[in-house]
C-alpha cells in the first residue's frame, strides 16, 4: 500500500522584494531575478503511513505551519516533492477561511462544497455538524459573533464530519474548553481507528504523546529529529534550553 | 482541467447564490436592484440622448430605446465581470490561505455569476421588447454565440487583471478609469456609423465593437451579425485566454504566499 503523505527534499522559499515595483518586472520577466529568497524550510523528508500519526514540533518560525501547507496544497514548495494520497482535509491558523459575514450553517456548506461534497450529503451533514459544535442556535449567527473557541469548535466539527485520509491539525485543540478539547480527542482516536492519518501541530508538549506515536522536530526549516513522540518531547525540552529563542520570545511578549 | 473544475461545480453554483446574498445583504428592495440599477442607468442615457440632446448626429438607428439597451445590457455584464472579478482573490486571501482549491473558481464564479444575472435582464428586456410591439426574429439565436464571446473576454482580462492586482493595487485604482475609457470607445449609446470615419477606423480595433455590434444588428435590425467582424474578436479571445492562462499557470501555485 502507498503512503499517505511523501515529502522528497522539500524546500520552500518565500521571496521578499525590496520595493513593490519590483513584484511586477518579476512577473512580465521571470528572468529579471529582482528579489532575494528567504528560506523557511530545507529540505525536509518524510513519510506518513496511513493511518499514522506524526506531531511536528519547533519553535516559532521554525517552519511547522509552512510544512503542513505544503502538505495541504495550498502552496507549492520552491525545492523537491509533496504528495498525499486520498481525501484531505486542513485546519490551519487556527480556521477554515470562514467568511465573517455567513452563519455558521453557510460557511459549513461553502467548505463542504469546496470538499466536494455532493448537495444531499451536505443537508445530512448539516445536523451532525451543529450538534458536534455545541453552538445551539448561533450556529444560524454571522461568524464574526463568534469566539475563537466556537470559531474552532465549528471548524473542527466540520473537519472531522467527513473521515478524511489526512487530516492536517494547527494549534487547534488548544483553544477549546477542557470539555470540548476531550471531545475532540476521542473524535481523532475515532478517525485514527478508521484509517485516518494524521499530521498535528500543538505546542502543549503533554497533548503530543497522547495523539501521536512519532514525531518531528523542526529547528529553522531544517529536520532535526524523526522518532518516538515521547523522545521528541524531551530532545526538543533540551533543544529549547540550548537555544533560548522562545525563552527571548515569551519575555518579550509577556 | 475542465474535469477537475466539475468537480467544483456544487461550490461554484453556491457561490453565485452567495454572491447575491452577500450583495443585497441588509438592503430592503433585496433582489429588485438587479433590475432597478441597469433600468435607472439606461433610463438616464435614454433621456440625455432622445430629450436633453435630442439625435442629431446619432443618425438612423430606429427606436433608440431600443438601440441603447441592445448594446448597454451586455457592456453591463462585461464591466460587472471585470469590476467584482478583478478584487476576487484579494477579497478571498482567507480561502485562499486555508483550503487547496483551483483558484480559477473565483473569477469563474463571478463571471458565471454576472452572466447570469445578466441573461435574466436580457430576457426582461426582450419580453418589453415584444410587449410594445417591437418586431423580434429568430435572429436572436445569435446573442447567445455573441454573449459567450464578450463573457470569454470579460472572463480573461479578470483573471489576468486579479492576478496582477495582487502584486500591484495599482489594477484596483486603474479599472474604474480603463472601463470608462472602454465604454466610450465602443458603439453603445452611439452607432458607429455617428463616427467620423476617421475615427470610426479605431474602434475597429476594440475587439467590444463587433461583439456589440452584433447584438444590435439581431434585436434592432432583425439582422445576422456580419460574421467577419466576429473573426477579430474571437482571435482577441483565443489569444486573451492563453496570456491569461500563461500568467494564471505562473502564479496560481504559490498564490497564497502574495497574501
Amino acid at each position: 500500500m502507498s503512503v499517505a503523505i511523501r515529502c522528497d527534499g522539500v524546500g520552500k522559499a518565500y521571496r521578499h522584494f525590496s520595493h513593490p515595483r519590483d513584484r511586477i518586472v518579476q512577473l512580465l520577466w521571470p528572468a529579471a531575478r529582482k528579489y532575494h529568497d528567504v528560506w523557511v524550510v530545507r529540505d525536509v523528508s518524510f513519510s506518513v503511513e496511513p493511518g499514522e500519526s506524526v506531531a511536528i514540533l519547533g519553535g516559532n518560525g521554525a517552519g511547522k505551519s509552512t510544512i503542513l501547507r505544503l502538505v495541504a496544497g495550498i502552496t507549492a514548495p520552491t525545492m523537491g516533492q509533496v504528495s498525499v494520497h486520498g481525501r484531505l482535509t486542513a485546519m490551519l491558523e487556527l480556521g477554515m477561511g470562514f467568511h465573517a459575514e455567513f452563519s455558521g450553517e453557510q460557511n459549513v456548506q461553502m467548505t463542504a462544497q469546496l470538499y466536494g461534497l455532493r448537495p444531499a450529503e451536505i443537508r445530512m451533514l448539516l445536523p451532525r455538524i451543529r450538534e458536534f459544535s455545541e453552538l445551539g442556535d448561533q450556529f444560524f449567527e454571522p461568524l464574526r459573533t463568534y469566539s475563537s473557541g466556537m470559531n474552532i469548535r465549528l471548524a473542527f466539527s466540520l473537519a472531522t464530519a467527513v473521515r478524511p485520509d489526512v487530516l492536517i491539525i494547527d494549534e487547534a485543540l488548544a483553544v477549546g474548553d477542557q470539555n470540548f478539547q476531550q471531545k475532540s480527542l476521542a473524535r481523532i482516536r475515532e478517525l485514527q481507528d478508521g484509517g485516518t492519518s494524521l499530521l498535528f501541530v500543538s505546542h502543549d508538549s503533554g497533548m503530543i504523546p497522547r495523539v501521536c506515536k512519532r514525531a518531528l522536530i523542526l529547528d529553522h526549516g531544517s529536520l532535526r529529529y524523526d522518532g518516538s513522540a515521547e523522545g521528541a518531547v524531551s530532545e526538543y525540552a533540551s533543544l529549547a534550553v540550548s537555544t533560548p529563542r522562545d525563552a527571548t520570545l515569551i519575555v518579550e511578549h509577556g | 482541467m475542465v474535469k477537475s473544475l466539475w468537480n467544483y461545480r456544487s461550490f461554484v453554483w453556491g457561490g453565485i447564490r452567495r454572491d447575491l446574498q452577500l450583495r443585497y445583504f441588509g438592503s430592503v428592495l433585496g433582489i429588485a436592484w438587479l433590475v432597478i440599477q441597469p433600468a435607472g442607468l439606461i433610463a438616464v442615457y435614454f433621456l440625455i440622448f432622445t430629450a436633453v440632446f435630442p439625435n442629431r448626429t446619432l443618425g438612423n438607428v430606429g427606436n433608440y430605446g431600443a438601440f441603447l439597451c441592445a448594446g448597454l445590457i451586455p457592456w453591463l455584464m462585461f464591466s460587472e465581470i471585470i469590476q467584482r472579478g478583478h478584487t476576487c482573490f484579494l477579497e478571498n486571501a482567507a480561502l485562499i490561505r486555508h483550503s487547496s482549491f483551483p483558484r480559477i473558481l473565483l473569477p469563474l464564479t463571478t463571471t458565471l455569476s454576472a452572466m447570469l444575472n445578466f441573461s435574466i435582464l436580457f430576457v426582461i428586456y426582450l419580453a418589453v421588447l415584444a410587449l410594445i410591439g417591437q418586431r423580434l426574429s429568430l435572429h436572436l439565436i445569435a446573442l447567445l454565440p455573441l454573449i459567450l464571446l464578450l463573457g470569454g473576454l470579460a472572463f480573461s482580462a479578470t483573471v489576468a487583471l486579479a492576478l496582477v492586482n495582487v502584486y500591484a493595487r495599482d489594477i484596483s485604482q486603474a479599472v474604474p478609469f480603463g472601463l470608462q475609457l472602454l465604454f466610450w470607445l465602443t458603439p453603445i449609446v452611439y452607432p458607429q456609423s455617428a463616427m467620423p470615419a476617421s475615427l470610426a477606423r479605431f474602434l475597429d480595433w476594440n475587439p467590444l465593437s463587433g461583439v456589440i455590434g452584433g447584438m444590435q444588428r439581431a434585436i434592432v435590425s432583425n439582422q445576422w451579425p456580419e460574421w467577419q467582424r466576429l473573426a477579430y474578436p474571437t482571435l482577441f479571445l483565443a489569444l486573451a485566454l492563453l496570456l491569461s492562462r500563461a500568467v494564471y499557470r505562473r502564479v496560481a501555485p504559490t498564490l497564497a504566499d502574495e497574501l
